[in-house]
């Protein structure tokens, strides 16, 4: 029937399963290649966790475009899913993040990319320099002192 | 359990990212704090070389505390930088490039900087460029295949010399504030009809009309936006030949003529038309002297209201409502409008406003920005305030008693509008202001509309108790128009609503919600 939402199993590498509507699963590019080119009930994404899938999952159910003849009412709003958008990541620890923009590059979702990347980038504009980015973001310096000396003259422009 | 559950600490699990998505972070950054990323460890020194994006900016070290010597030598370090960031993309392609530039000197590497940029198939390209002395835009810009957004601004002598054009993938050009080497408008014109998908079109602080006759010619044009200056020259004739158009924000000197307006798709328009200070002056001039409103002999804004007349939405600056009494033979029909906005000033009277409004049969939503209105017989002036045809303090009034019109206008008596607005009610900005004049005026107008279900007047004043006392003013009216009308008084901290009906005796109580509409 045309009234019957067709639906689509999604199986994590570590099994967890996910029940999706088909159109949540064509806001992958990713996944609407696999869906259109191989018809099964079940498809399983072994470079994406049960945790990282279920987040993904919730991310494109609330962004999939509905067209429903009702209108005003049918999808939500640019400002609703703005807000939406920044409580989704306000709630995520920065390792989530990270297994996000990897998944969401496999799975080829532009806008969760492009969202979680920006939400990195917050992160590294709210730092005050380069030592607070270094702690921040794990990150140890395998730079030699004279090196980084270098490094900091060729830069200098930003580090005003 | 996940095992990547677990607090992790400080742990570099950012590297774990492969090189072009930590590139894609990168490019969320300005240029500046992604060169900061240089000197997190080996790994980041060079990633810059695959951003996309760049935006430069040199201006920042313009703060005024600054000495010279340091300002020189941060001058040097950003083109030392630009240099190594450009070395080291090489021939990749560019997105974004992004340049505020301040130039001292004429053998400045700006110019090799743009052309690097066009060369590398640059789709979006920004550039502020101010200069003390005349500095060209490089015609190679006005050639390129591969753009899609262009932006110019600076100071007039950042100098466009439109020779040949080609760009067919431009859609969006923003000029600001910089020069036409030919101001007469035909270079304007040549750019603009050489763009052959542009679609949206920003022009501000800029001389286009300059004398000449000039036509905005574009058959893919849908939003215009053209803000120039206040002069005393009057641009001989302007023309639009842009039938998808279907937003036009317009600010401009009334020209002599408009022999073409295209605008068949317009939609909304903001019209901000003006005449020069000197017609200003001479018009309200005429007017206080009891010689009455003289169209203007030398400029004629008539073949353009009526080319913007099948708007739906309409904004009216207060030049452009005084601008339609002095410039505007006759105001056609607006079938269409449903919304319009206008400005008031304490200057502009508003003698073309009965005409508007009565030509709106449909417009259902009517909005205020400041309730102004000038006197035009000068009752607070000396000079006039006693000749014999001057009204305003007849049998010892203690107030101007002026009001924009006598008696109950048959405009008003029978508008269509349903929604009245009042933007920035209460604001008194001049003596000849004055808070009763716009109660007045606002009860004169529920007792009149017949059509009325929604009054909000946005008011803003440190009391509450002002809102108070406005709100219940409207429930003290004899006679109200229409119905039953809902009428809403805002601040930013509170608001009343009160509904008034045409028979007074059923006025219902007053409701108040503190903090229900931010506004």
């Amino acid at each position: 029937m045309e009234n019957e939402k067709k639906m689509i199993t999604l199986k994590s590498s570590d099994d967890v399963t996910f029940e999706v509507e088909e159109a949540v699963v064509l806001e992958s590019q990713f996944l609407s290649h696999l869906v259109q080119d191989c018809p099964a009930p079940e498809h399983k994404i072994k470079e994406v966790t049960g945790k990282i899938l279920s987040k993904v999952v919730e991310y494109c159910e609330k962004h999939v475009v509905v067209v429903v003849d009702g209108g005003d009412s049918s999808s939500s709003s640019g400002d609703d899913l703005k807000k939406w958008d920044d409580k989704f990541i306000k709630e995520m620890d920065l390792s989530t993040v990270y297994d996000l923009i990897a998944a969401a590059n496999y799975l080829n979702i532009q806008a969760l990319l492009d969202l979680m990347c920006q939400r990195v980038a917050d992160v590294i504009t709210a730092c005050k320099d380069h030592k607070e980015i270094r702690e921040t973001l794990g990150i140890v310096s395998d730079y030699t002192a004279e090196e980084e000396a270098e490094v900091l003259k060729e830069n200098e422009w930003a580090f005003d | 359990m996940n095992p990547k559950k677990m607090d992790t600490g400080s742990k570099d699990l950012i590297s774990s990212l492969p090189d072009a998505l930590i590139c894609h972070i990168l490019s969320f950054l300005s240029t500046k704090d992604a060169a900061l990323t240089s000197v997190l460890s080996q790994r980041w020194r060079n990633l810059l070389a695959f951003v996309p994006n760049l935006d430069l900016d040199n201006t920042i070290y313009d703060r005024p505390k600054m000495g010279r010597k340091r300002r020189r030598h941060l001058r040097k370090s950003f083109k030392l930088f630009v240099e190594r960031v450009m070395a080291l993309q090489g021939n990749a392609p560019l997105n974004k490039f992004s340049l505020r530039c301040k130039i001292a000197c004429v053998t400045s590497p700006v110019n090799r900087w743009v052309l690097n940029a066009l060369e590398r198939g640059v789709v979006d390209l920004d550039l502020y460029i101010s200069s003390e002395h005349e500095y060209p835009l490089p015609p190679q810009v006005l050639m390129s295949k591969t753009l899609v957004r262009l932006k110019v601004a600076g100071t007039d002598e950042f100098i466009i010399d439109v020779k040949e054009v080609s760009l067919p993938k431009l859609k969006t050009l923003h000029m600001n504030d910089v020069s036409f080497a030919d101001e007469s408008g035909a270079a304007f014109g040549k750019l603009v009809s050489g763009c052959h998908a542009l679609e949206e079109l920003v022009m501000v602080k800029m001389y286009w009309d300059f004398g000449g006759s000039c036509s905005v010619s574009n058959p893919t044009l849908k939003r215009l936006t053209i803000r120039t200056p206040n002069i005393d020259e009057i641009p001989e004739s302007v023309s639009f030949d842009t039938p998808n158009l279907v937003y036009l924000d317009f600010t401009d000197v009334v020209a002599a003529k408009y022999p073409k307006v295209k605008l068949d798709s317009l939609v909304e328009a903001s019209v901000g038309i003006k005449m020069t200070p000197n017609q200003v002056f001479r018009g309200r001039d005429l007017v206080n002297r009891h010689y009455g409103y003289k169209l203007s002999k030398v400029v004629n804004a008539t073949d353009f209201i009526m080319g913007i007349s099948n708007v739906k939405i309409l904004y009216l600056s207060s030049q452009a409502l005084e601008a339609l009494t002095f410039c505007c033979k006759a105001i056609p029909v607006f079938n269409n409008l449903i919304h319009l906005t206008i400005e008031t000033d304490q200057d502009v009277d508003w003698e073309s406003l009965p005409n508007l409004l009565k030509n709106c049969p449909n417009l259902e939503t009517l909005v205020f920005e400041g309730l102004h209105y000038g006197d035009t017989n000068q009752c607070f002036d000396v000079g006039y305030r006693f000749k014999d045809t001057n009204e305003c303090f007849v049998t010892g009034a203690d107030r101007c008693v002026c009001k924009p019109w006598d008696g109950i206008p048959v405009w008003l008596s029978s508008s269509p509008v349903k929604k009245l607005k009042v933007l920035k009610f209460g604001e008194v900005t001049y003596y000849k202001d004055d808070m009763d004049k716009q109660t007045d005026l606002m009860n004169y107008f529920v007792e009149t509309m017949p059509n009325l279900e929604e009054v909000v007047l946005y008011y803003d004043t440190p009391f509450d108790s002002d809102l108070e006392i406005i709100s219940h003013g409207f429930q003290m009216l004899e006679k109200v128009a229409s119905t039953k009308c809902n009428i809403q008084v805002i601040s930013d901290t509170i608001s009343f609503s009160t509904t008034v009906y045409s028979s007074a005796s059923s006025t219902s109580g007053l409701v108040f919600f503190k903090n229900t509409f931010p506004v």
